[in-house]
């Protein structure tokens, strides 16, 4: 007997333009499926729309065409089933790292009593590494540690989905390796649903079971790469040197190479 | 505190003299001028002129009596004022269509000094207490509201976002996001509406008051006592530097969490 694969999200002739000086077409005719349990990065050239699929998704913005739905209900707007995690980690100045953490579970939609909040942020601080800096306000910490309780928050309202718009973006380069391991052991530990946007090919490739190639604008999907690696991912493939990393790192870099030339060769043509 | 190492306190000690030291060169300034006799001396009193005036209005006529009555209008006057223009402030800081509509008419009433709306006042109000408070109600009020209205129109849309995608509905977005990062900008609204009051004051107290510093500045303006008039007016200078110093320290501790660039 074979089930059909379950399918978390599902995007169907999704179309985003906006009406400024004749019409700019950000996203054009975008399907696809992310099943439950997935790891799916989105990449492509700057501007191609890839942040503005991933809002949509979180419901931030409304597509001017198709639809988009999560467990089979259409998205009309953001909600806890969908933790998002920003590049510019949006996390609350004004509240502790630990009252960040429990945020989601003091509201209304989703109120948790205090001894549940008490375990649930325990469970995260110490996944997160934020142990004696339970009290401390965001101002003190650093980018990285600053993300981790933004991926903390997240995490602490148990949604099905993360989406993630470039989340180590601003960090070094060491803080960034830290925290793609960081992401990679969480995800084996609780495996959720991940929708990642990034501009980095390596951290694609390290972390996505499938990556969704973007054309450059607008946005249309190019090609989907299939990463044929189990999670959790062993070390040859964390130390994004074997054969067959670089092999499908050299691939993908060929296609956006390839959407860099074409966006520049619509440029000329244009002006 | 106790064991505090002595670099910080000598730190501390040096850090008061050099904000006093302005005041001292003054002084001196002052001294000089008044010795040299460039300037009659009917018309500029020396320094330890004034002082004795001081101590003489301190113990013999009321100056307590002057300052508390002025003290307590500025409080009033920016209490009420400023807790008239959150609410306005946050809806135009909201709503930026409202804010088109209005910013003209804001911009018009705030450039309108309180001392030209004094005789209206009183044609409307009489001569009462409230007539004088109201002045400073409304200097404060203006004030206020712009700067609660652009510190609203500046909040960065992404908390909201984020507490939106943790679940949190509109009234929780309101109260748990916007008032905390609101709440810097209302302070110095605050701060701002006290700096206008006090500047309001001799314009409030034109009309008619007995009670209160502007109203012993004018006084003693007309019975030419240009000692008082010093002391009138270094007295609210130093009431609104104090008042200021108090709020400060007090904003500091409230937003303590803020990212201070």
């Amino acid at each position: 007997m074979m089930t059909a694969p379950v399918s978390k999200i599902r995007i169907r002739g999704l179309w985003k333009q906006y009406e400024q000086q004749g019409t700019l077409s950000v996203l054009e005719d975008i399907n696809l499926d992310v099943g439950e349990g997935e790891f799916v990065s989105i990449l492509g050239t700057s501007g191609c729309g890839k942040t503005t699929l991933l809002n949509i998704v979180a419901g931030f913005l409304s597509p001017s065409r198709g639809d988009v739905t999560v467990d089979g209900r259409p998205v009309t707007g953001p909600g806890p089933d969908r933790g998002v995690i920003f590049q510019q980690y949006a996390v609350f100045p004004w509240l502790t790292v630990k009252q960040n953490i429990v945020f989601g579970l003091t509201v209304a939609a989703n109120r948790q009593d205090a001894g549940r909040r008490e375990a649930v942020a325990r469970r995260y601080i110490d996944l997160m590494g934020l142990r004696g800096f339970e009290d401390a306000y965001p101002k003190t910490l650093s980018g990285g540690m600053k993300q981790r309780v933004a991926i903390a928050r997240a995490y602490a309202v148990s949604p099905a989905i993360l989406l993630m718009d470039e989340p180590f973006g601003a960090l070094d380069a060491q803080t960034r390796d830290a925290m793609q391991e960081l992401l990679l052991d969480t995800f084996a530990q609780e495996r959720r649903t991940v929708v990642f946007v990034t501009h980095s090919v390596e951290e694609a490739v390290l972390l996505s079971g499938r990556i969704v190639v973007l054309t450059s604008r607008p946005g249309r999907i190019r090609e989907i790469v299939e990463i044929p690696r189990a999670y959790p991912r062993d070390e040859a493939w964390r130390s994004r040197t074997s054969r067959a990393f670089l092999d499908i790192r050299e691939y993908i870099e060929g296609l956006i190479r390839q959407e860099y030339a074409r966006a520049r060769q619509a440029h000329v043509e244009v002006s | 505190m106790i064991d505090r190492p002595p670099r910080a306190t000598a730190r501390k000690v040096t850090q008061v003299l050099q904000r006093v030291a302005v005041f001292a060169a003054v002084l001196v300034v002052w001294q000089i001028v008044a010795w040299s006799g460039v300037v009659p001396r009917n018309l500029l009193p020396a320094p330890g002129e004034v002082l004795d005036t001081f101590v003489d209005l301190l113990l013999r006529r009321g100056l307590l009596g002057h300052v508390g009555a002025s003290v307590r209008r500025v409080i009033v006057g920016v209490v009420v004022g400023v807790a008239l223009a959150v609410p306005v402030g946050f809806a135009l800081g909201w709503y930026p269509a409202v804010r088109r509509f209005f910013d003209p008419l804001i911009n018009f009433m705030r450039a309108l000094p309180p001392i030209a709306l004094a005789p209206l006042v009183v044609v409307y109000l009489g001569i009462g207490e409230s007539a004088r408070v109201v002045v400073l109600v409304y200097a404060s009020f203006f004030a206020a509201t712009v700067v609660t209205y652009e510190g609203i129109s500046g909040l960065e849309p992404i908390y909201v976002r984020a507490a939106r995608s943790l679940g949190a509905n509109g009234r929780e977005i309101f109260f748990r996001v916007v008032l905390p990062q609101s709440l810097p900008h209302i302070l110095t609204a605050f701060r701002i509406a006290l700096g206008v009051s006090w500047a309001t004051l001799v314009a409030a107290e034109l009309v008619a008051a007995q009670q209160g510093l502007g109203a012993m500045i004018q006084n003693a303006s007309n019975f030419f006592q240009i000692p008082v008039i010093f002391v009138g007016i270094i007295m609210i200078g130093v009431a609104a530097l104090l008042m200021d110093q108090v709020l400060r320290a007090s904003i500091a501790r409230l937003v303590a969490w803020r990212e201070t660039v």
